[in-house]
């Protein structure tokens, strides 16, 4: 209960930095495009329309990216003669704006990653704090020694910490003694089969592709698989390795330097020994909460798709009638949401900030992610209700336009959801107080 | 409009191949697909406007349950193996079954297709074609054999599921059609029943299209 208020605190907190980013972030997006726009003359409509929308409240920054329909075009066409100083003067305010915004952030920034700082510190981790303050996204610089504590895998007690890690190190490349070798017996080699064919076609592909990091995660896989033989490898749990990798790595990377830019087979053995450790451990815990996804017939996806279509009926009733009329399936879409935790529909670096708050989140993998979906399915409602058949609407939900989304997109998102938890699941609970 | 369903082993180039056809691009190296991925392509036959709504399923065996869901009202079912691995030819009579099983009997249409001609010799090729051939005659299919990698026979062969799907329809309409004019009842479902294995030895004329 007290984690849960604590939780609202900070979702309210985040939801209005969120906002004010978000505006900002609109701003520097309407910056560029009336930029772009160049020495064409604009319509006043248009740029008054740009003014005010900053002011209102979460409406997304893609839609702005959204090319325009025909239609805007032949009514910009229509006020052709319009003077451009009007342009140029609302181009400079939103320009200084932004700016001002960017120096407010970082400091922000800053203080919080102090805050980071001295919770890790210890000697004892505060883990509801963390957990708190870990729900708005977790800096860089912490992120990887913050996941090995939230998922459990380190202790909060600092001076374990080093010993834990050893001894799970020690007890993973044990495994591999013992069962690694035996990837080629008839009753493995299916298995193994499947993960060497699904890793090369994973990404980022600059990073997979390099050998030394296609063996870590053969390794990963085939171990979880043998040792989980209720499920064993089924695909899609190749790519939740992708996340812990990346963000342990990024310790042995420059700031500046993109992970997947990174030469691995340079990084010390004995550091991707232990990457590959707390890569395999960090999956194994985060499976553990989320095994029925994987068992035969997969009932925990068809439960949680299920309980999807329920909540939209309820939260959205116009979006769901029109999926109803049209005869689209939740499972038609959602089915590859739950297997993969969305990371096949947003870029990889929106996964990591997702996964933050999934594991601040009591239950974040296994129920959180359910309210998260509910949002995303209705963030694009406006796409969605355009749409007049069963085709487009496939095609649509298969292919949803998120390759530009960034922090602020999945800081919205998951501000939605934790309001749509909020209400739509636990208010019930404090009616019966 | 008609429904098209494509199963078979993971790997074997399912993705590739509609890729091919309905974007005209290939990538060696797809995601593999999770459960369902969904396609339709526009045709225009005789001056009807006809679509192909294609189906692509996930191959690995787990997804079965799921993808099982999405077998049902299939016109055409595409079996699809890796002419360079027999394996993948053996397990097609399990896919082409599970999927039968969620249709009606005699209401689809059954291709088997072997991909990524490109990577084996003419005479191995060969070799793979004539076993391929009995199990086409076995399934009641059409066999056709394709590359998604160099575009060989790919769009030929999508074509020509459309002309089969169209041609189907089309009968099927004029059943309908004739139905309605004279009573249904017991009688007309047994003449149903009656006509279809002629039917179906007309439908699927061999067409085969080697290296």
């Amino acid at each position: 209960m007290a984690a849960e208020n604590l939780n609202t605190e900070v979702a309210i907190e985040t939801a209005n930095k969120v906002i004010q980013n978000h505006t900002k972030l609109q701003e520097q997006n309407k910056f560029q495009e009336i930029k772009q726009l160049g020495d064409r003359p604009v319509a006043p409509e248009e740029l008054s329309s740009h003014v005010t929308s900053d002011n209102k409240i979460v409406k997304s920054a893609s839609e702005s990216q959204i090319p325009k329909s025909s239609g805007e075009k032949h009514s910009l066409q229509r006020h052709q003669s319009v003077p451009q100083q009007t342009s140029a003067a609302v181009v400079n305010k939103l320009a200084d704006q932004a700016l001002m915004n960017t120096a407010g952030l970082s400091e922000r920034e800053a203080f919080r990653l102090e805050k980071f700082k001295q919770l890790l510190a210890g000697p004892n981790t505060d883990l509801d704090e963390l957990r708190k303050i870990s729900w708005s996204g977790i800096p860089k610089p912490v992120r990887s020694i913050t996941w090995k504590i939230l998922s459990g895998y380190l202790p909060a007690n600092v001076e374990r910490r080093e010993g834990t890690l050893k001894r799970k190190q020690k007890e993973y490349f044990a495994f591999i003694e013992q069962y690694y070798n035996s990837r080629n017996d008839e009753t493995n080699q299916s298995t193994y089969r499947q993960i060497q064919i699904d890793i090369p076609r994973m990404s980022p592909e600059t990073l997979i592709l390099q050998p030394v990091v296609t063996e870590i995660f053969e390794r990963i896989l085939f171990i979880w698989a043998i040792r989980h033989p209720a499920s064993g490898y089924v695909q899609g749990i190749n790519d939740l390795v992708t996340p812990f990798f990346v963000v342990f790595i990024s310790d042995y990377v420059a700031e500046e330097e993109e992970v997947e830019n990174v030469d691995v087979s340079s990084l010390p053995e004995e550091v991707l020994r232990n990457i590959e450790a707390d890569s395999y451990w960090c999956m194994s815990k985060l499976l553990d909460g989320i095994q029925d996804n994987y068992t035969f017939a997969q009932p925990g996806i068809q439960m949680k798709v299920k309980m999807l279509e329920e909540l939209v009926s309820r939260i959205d009733e116009h979006v769901h009638r029109h999926l109803h009329q049209y005869e689209v399936e939740y499972l038609q879409f959602a089915f590859r949401w739950m297997n993969n935790l969305l990371m096949r529909e947003v870029p990889l670096r929106c996964t990591i900030r997702l996964w933050d708050t999934y594991q601040s989140e009591p239950e974040g993998f296994s129920h959180f992610h359910l309210y998260v979906c509910a949002a995303f399915l209705v963030r694009w409602r406006k796409e969605i209700l355009e749409e007049k058949d069963f085709h487009g609407l496939l095609i649509l939900l298969q292919n949803l336009p998120t390759a530009h989304w960034g922090n602020e997109d999945i800081s919205v998102l998951l501000a939605e959801a934790y309001r749509l938890k909020f209400a739509f699941a636990d208010a019930p609970n404090h009616y019966k107080k | 409009m008609a429904k098209v369903v494509m199963v078979g082993d993971l790997y074997v180039g399912k993705t590739s191949l509609i890729n091919r056809f309905c974007k005209n691009v290939f990538d060696r190296d797809y995601k593999a697909t999770i459960g369902v991925d969904f396609e339709i392509e526009r045709f225009e036959i005789l001056g009807i406007p006809f679509n192909l709504q294609i189906w692509d399923t996930a191959g690995q065996e787990k997804f079965k349950c799921i993808a099982s869901a999405y077998y049902r009202g299939a016109q055409v079912i595409i079996t699809a193996f890796d002419l360079g691995d027999l394996q993948t030819l053996e397990h097609t009579r399990h896919w082409l079954q599970d999927a039968l099983k969620e249709n009606e009997p005699d209401s689809c249409s059954v291709f088997l297709i072997g991909t990524k001609k490109d990577t084996l010799s003419e005479a191995e090729c060969e070799r793979t074609e004539q076993d391929a051939l009995k199990y086409a005659s076995e399934m009641n299919a059409e066999f056709w054999s394709v590359s998604a990698k160099t575009g060989e026979h790919v769009k030929d062969f999508f074509f020509r599921v459309a002309g089969l799907a169209f041609e189907q329809s089309m009968k099927k309409e004029l059943e309908k059609s004739r139905h309605s004019t004279t009573q249904i009842g017991a009688g007309s479902l047994i003449q149903l029943e009656g006509n279809s294995p002629e039917k179906r030895e007309n439908d699927f004329r061999p067409n085969i299209n080697c290296c």
